[in-house]
């Protein structure tokens, strides 16, 4: 409550030297918050307390600015601060903080360079995640945009190459590439999660490279566009002490140790936006592989892997200039050692009013069938329910 | 002299109607080294993903809060009002570019672009003054 009274001053001053600074240096600030009420039915997520009673821990707020110093050379960053249940608790963080420098245009060819920590642009949205007043649901379709993923598809800290080629009668090109890495908190987030679920208290947790490409063709169909994202992570290493009564089959005290050598994600994406409607689908295929090391008596370490299949249909309709509607039907399967090809499937409806330009109010009912987005520790009563669904209604200001 | 660009800018005007098929004009700042756009180009720079002009200077997009030439901007980038702010603030909270510039008026959208180097605006092609100068689209 208290970091939350501390933002409001923030969101007040950073408005205020924005009028003030936006004329006499080429500075902007921007920023937004949110605050949410999340209610579960039959499991609970990300918190016990959504279930039947629900909880206020969701909201999300976010300050940045961007100058252009010399000219081409652009310059930002934003701290980014969000609460989801027992998640994130409000600690600040920098969500992006980066150079862009845009060379001169050769030909048909824009091009521009950039270093810092950057957003992971992957699939149509994922660049989107926390930014609430870009759409209509209140969550993205969590069959391809698993929040509790999130942590770990964000950011990079690295360096990129993005541009467009303009094709003239065949649409226009953009494209995206990078190469970085991450220092993820080994106390917190979804690998911590799954570690203390399996009974070791993880101590460390290192992420070698995080690299990934895409590509966007604006068709020559106005509103019509399709892209198509890989990234690959190498390297991640999370290690911690078993702790006495671990589900693994190592000796309490030694230490159990993660080894991934590669992830794979790809996603195919498709969207067509034209007057009040916009449409988008997604496909997305998920290769994991690695091992888990421990000490049994004897050294031992057996393979993992995770393999993922996901997709989703959308379609957004803005009924009158403050009114929009979204319907979402989603799928995902899993096969992975710990959750032999685990499927879900849901639908959502959500609608969203813009009663003035930079504040909106949306509430969103999502239906799933299947657990795999849930973890068995966050339930109150220790049981999966396979038929599920949550209400999230939010409103959210920016400037 | 300031009736000779008067007369230039009309001129020019006419040649904009012509290529937009419409009454509105693409204006840029009077000093910018620029003639023509295409159509491409023009997308990019309204929709926010062109931030610098050959030369190097910040591309400042002017618009309008609303009305006719809004909404004939709007038509010609194939968004709706919603799509179109949505667009830049994808932008803004990842960095990519600021917002555009939002005036109430055609006069004052003149006058901002008049007044900032590296501004571009979408008007009534009748509103062209002295320190602007239309574009053509092609």
């Amino acid at each position: 409550m208290v970091r939350r009274l501390v933002l409001i001053p923030c969101l007040a001053a950073a408005a205020l030297a924005q009028a003030q600074a936006a004329d006499n240096m080429d500075l902007q600030f921007h920023g937004f918050a949110s605050q949410g009420y999340f209610l579960t039915r039959n499991n609970a997520l990300f918190t016990s307390d959504s279930q039947d009673k629900g909880t206020f821990e969701f909201n999300e707020a976010a300050l940045n600015v961007m100058a252009t110093p010399v000219e081409r050379l652009r310059v930002g960053i934003q701290i980014f601060a969000q609460d989801q249940g027992d998640n994130f608790n409000n600690k600040p963080q920098i969500d992006w903080a980066y150079g862009d420098y845009s060379f001169p245009t050769l030909g048909a060819l824009d091009v521009g360079v950039t270093a810092g920590r950057l957003k992971m642009n992957h699939g149509l949205y994922n660049d989107f995640r926390d930014l609430d007043m870009t759409r209509t649901s209140v969550f993205l379709p969590m069959a391809v945009y698993n929040p509790r993923l999130r942590d770990y598809l964000l950011s990079v800290n690295g360096a990129g190459v993005h541009g467009t080629l303009a094709g003239g009668g065949l649409g226009s090109l953009d494209f995206m590439a990078y190469i970085g890495g991450q220092s993820p908190d080994p106390h917190e987030g979804t690998i911590h999660d799954i570690f203390t679920d399996l009974g070791v208290d993880l101590s460390t947790l290192h992420i070698e490279a995080v690299d990934g490409a895409n590509i966007n063709w604006n068709t020559p169909v106005d509103g019509l566009r399709f892209k198509y994202s890989l990234f690959n992570v190498r390297g991640i290493n999370a290690a911690g002490a078993v702790a006495t009564g671990s589900g693994l089959p190592f000796i309490p005290g030694t230490t159990a140790e993660l080894v991934i050598n590669a992830v794979w994600d790809n996603i195919i994406s498709v969207e067509y936006q034209r007057e009040n409607l916009t449409l988008a689908a997604e496909a997305e295929y998920w290769y994991l592989k690695g091992e888990i090391r421990g000490n049994a008596g004897i050294p031992i370490a057996f393979p993992t892997y995770q393999v993922m299949r996901a997709c989703y249909l959308s379609a957004s309709w803005r009924f009158s200039p403050r009114w929009e509607a979204q319907g979402i039907w989603q799928w995902n399967e899993t096969d992975a050692v710990t959750q032999p090809e685990e499927k879900f499937y849901g639908f959502t409806a959500a609608l969203r009013f813009d009663p003035i330009e930079h504040w909106l109010i949306k509430a969103e009912y999502t239906w799933l069938h299947g657990t795999s987005l849930l973890r068995l520790a966050e339930q109150p009563d220790g049981v999966l329910d396979p038929v599920w669904g949550y209400l999230a209604i939010k409103t959210t200001f920016d400037f | 002299m300031h009736r000779l660009s008067a007369l230039l800018a009309v001129v020019l005007a006419c040649t904009v109607r012509c290529a937009l098929g419409a009454d509105e004009a693409v204006v840029v700042n009077g000093h910018a080294a620029i003639a023509e756009l295409s159509d491409d180009d023009l997308r990019a720079l309204f929709l926010g993903k062109k931030t610098a002009w050959d030369d190097g200077t910040k591309v400042v997009v002017v618009v309008l809060r609303s009305g006719p030439s809004h909404e004939a901007l709007l038509r010609r980038l194939g968004r709706n009002p919603q799509q179109f702010i949505t667009g830049w603030k994808k932008l803004v909270f990842t960095g990519k570019s600021g917002m555009p510039e939002q005036v109430a008026s055609e006069e004052e959208l003149v006058e901002v672009v008049a007044r900032t180097p590296g501004a571009i605006g979408y008007i009534d092609a009748g509103k062209l003054k002295d320190g602007v100068k239309a574009v053509t689209v092609h």
